[in-house]
């Protein structure tokens, strides 16, 4: 029996540190001895009580849960939709936040006086405008391929104008879409879009975005507009987007149109409320000093891919990350091995195969719920490497040659030639 | 049914609530025939939203009493998401006029069972041996109140501050830990979950005074 003194404050703290899965090693060493002492019974019950607190929280605030069955069924069961998840959510008590319509940038610089005295007047102008060929503010299809592709149950073709009313793209479809003014989007299937003059809403899905100024997006959690002629990718699962911004820049406003934060290239924003490094490159050359990649853990799917030549034995370059207990993981890339280590215990080596001082390329995916798999040249398997984050940094020991680093996340990039008369 | 945070107020409700819990009875009955139609509409017609009200209706159930037979929050909710996951792809297999809320019941315990084999032959590790303690010491099973006490919880959850609010986002709703809560707040991490732990047990003291004022 164990002479820990009871101090329920910080049972209270480990207690809830263990529901919530997050006490390291002596931590969770402390909250046992309390289990043994003389008041196990009191550090039990309150035990208890955080673990029902915890779950009462999160039963009624997260969404995870719902979520998670959802994309497990949808895994076995291609018929599962977004309406499926958004049904268990709502009936949750999980609140979704939901699309909004779009106030596009020119609804937004002239608001017009009088709106109900001249609304007669500006429809009829409106219909006018749109019978005459070419002057339709929405955009045509440019292309469409793979699989099913609707607005409102009909199928779309090439040439054809769509409007403003919800169109699905099924799963391995791929819809092309063009604005009069040039703006061209690109839409993976699955998802659901909306367009508008000079914008357009995505309710789910990916899509890559060529537009000029003042294009407006309309997102589950954001609104954003160019301010630029932009590439911009997009993703949008389970209302929580991801845009990245290839080149040029957007703006993110509140609701009364005030620009109040900017996404440049190579960042990206999270469900509107985050901003991180989406993707790094033009890292070449001989790194003299550590490299603080620091991509946001909130990035749950990763990807990182750089080339290494090693001038001599004694050369080495360390990637470092953490695993699921914020512990440091330790990665050394020598230049005949490879080896993972943590709390200095080796994990694992491999021989590398081939020249020595030649640059071989490595690359790290990392994928929410899934270990980091590692592939290197010289070493004909791909590796598992438990980091529950994205890498943190590279350092560089000896003379060492980085070149060609590319870090990305979020939403995927946008291929080349993807956009018609690109 | 569940794992109570608010022990000693719910088993007073127990006590003086007969004649609603007697409606209640009434409601569970109902309830239990809706299930039943629910969930034969997922078998027949492989009707999602039928499937998304059964687990609407029945997480509770299976959530709170894989806790309570695992004492492990994480565990306990992979285990109720495979119930569901398992329910769904194995719903030809429900037979009409049972209880949904038993058949779950039964693939969750099934699903423990199966962890537990499977854990028994590794090694075993501190938060296991924790575990095993709590679970010499479970507490009383009245999990008929959950309703009622997560109505008394979104009381207190209007009444906390911003900020307050804003951790129970970055933690329950986000699932971040409270080290990254901690750097978004920017405070130290240590500092960040003692401020859970103090606004979870504040919530917990105001959900049982609710739950005293309705007695």
């Amino acid at each position: 029996m164990s002479d820990a003194a009871f101090d329920d404050k910080r049972v209270e703290e480990l207690a809830t540190g263990f529901a919530l899965g997050e006490l390291k090693e002596d931590e969770l060493k402390e909250l046992y001895e309390y289990l043994r002492n003389e008041q196990a019974e009191e550090v039990a019950a309150i035990t208890w009580s955080a673990l029902a607190s915890s779950l009462d929280l999160k039963m009624k605030l997260s969404p995870h849960f719902a979520d998670t069955i959802r994309h497990r069924i949808e895994h076995d069961d291609d018929k599962a939709d977004d309406a499926f998840a958004g049904g268990i959510l709502q009936r949750l008590g999980v609140r979704r936040k939901q699309l909004d319509p779009v106030n596009t940038a020119e609804q937004k610089k002239h608001p017009l006086p009088g709106i109900f005295i001249i609304i007669p007047a500006i429809l009829l102008v409106v219909i006018i405008w749109l019978l005459l060929p070419d002057n339709s503010p929405f955009p045509v299809v440019r292309h469409v391929s793979g699989g099913k592709v609707f607005q409102e149950g009909d199928g779309l073709v090439v040439d054809q104008q769509v409007d403003q009313r919800q169109i699905a793209i099924g799963k391995g479809g791929k819809l092309i879409l063009e604005w009069p003014t040039g703006d061209q989007v690109s839409v993976q299937g699955p998802a659901t879009i909306l367009v508008q003059h000079k914008g357009m809403s995505v309710v789910n899905g990916i899509v890559w975005l060529q537009i000029n100024p003042d294009f407006t997006l309309g997102l589950p959690d954001q609104h954003m507009r160019s301010n630029e002629a932009s590439r911009i990718a997009v993703k949008v699962e389970n209302s929580v987007s991801v845009v990245g911004v290839e080149s040029g820049k957007l703006v993110y406003g509140d609701d009364d149109g005030k620009d109040f934060l900017e996404i440049n290239p190579g960042q990206a924003l999270w469900n509107g409320q985050r901003d991180f490094q989406w993707h790094y490159s033009d890292a070449t050359g001989i790194a003299t000093s550590p490299v603080n990649l620091g991509l946001d853990p909130i990035a749950a799917n990763w990807s990182c891919s750089f080339k290494v030549a090693l001038a001599d034995d004694d050369s080495m370059l360390i990637c470092k990350g953490l695993d699921e207990r914020a512990e440091e993981m330790i990665l050394n890339i020598h230049p005949m091995h490879i080896e993972a280590e943590k709390n200095n215990n080796e994990l694992w080596r491999y021989n590398l195969q081939g020249a020595p001082r030649s640059p071989r390329r490595v690359t790290l995916e990392g994928k929410q719920g899934s270990a980091t798999v590692l592939t290197i040249t010289g070493l004909d398997k791909k590796i598992q490497w438990h980091l529950h984050a994205p890498l943190d940094s590279l350092e560089m020991k000896g003379a060492v040659a980085l070149s060609d680093l590319r870090y990305r996340t979020g939403p995927p990039p946008i291929p080349d030639n993807e956009f018609v008369n690109e | 049914m569940t794992v109570t945070a608010f022990g000693s107020a719910q088993r007073l409700c127990i006590l003086l609530l007969k004649e609603d819990l007697n409606q209640d009875n009434r409601l569970g009955a109902s309830l239990a025939d809706q299930l039943d139609e629910w969930m034969c509409l997922a078998r027949d017609e492989e009707d999602h939203e039928a499937f998304a009200s059964v687990v609407a209706e029945t997480h509770h159930l299976v959530r709170s009493t894989t806790l309570r037979e695992c004492a492990d929050a994480e565990l306990s909710d992979e285990i109720a998401q495979e119930t569901f996951v398992r329910a769904w792809s194995k719903r030809h297999q429900y037979r009409t006029g049972t209880s949904p809320r038993a058949w779950l019941l039964t693939i969750a315990r099934s699903q423990l069972l199966d962890h537990h084999r499977r854990s028994n032959r590794e090694h075993r590790h501190l938060r296991d041996l924790i575990r095993q303690e709590l679970l010499r010491r479970q507490p009383p099973d009245d999990d008929e109140w959950t309703r009622v006490r997560l109505e008394a919880l979104d009381v207190c959850l209007a009444e906390i501050n911003d900020s307050q609010k804003e951790l129970l986002d970055l933690v329950h709703t986000q699932g971040l830990t409270t080290d990254a809560a901690a750097e978004i707040l920017d405070i130290k991490a240590p500092a960040c979950r003692k401020r859970l732990s103090r606004l979870q047990q504040a919530l917990r003291q105001c959900a049982e005074k609710r739950l005293q004022e309705i007695l």
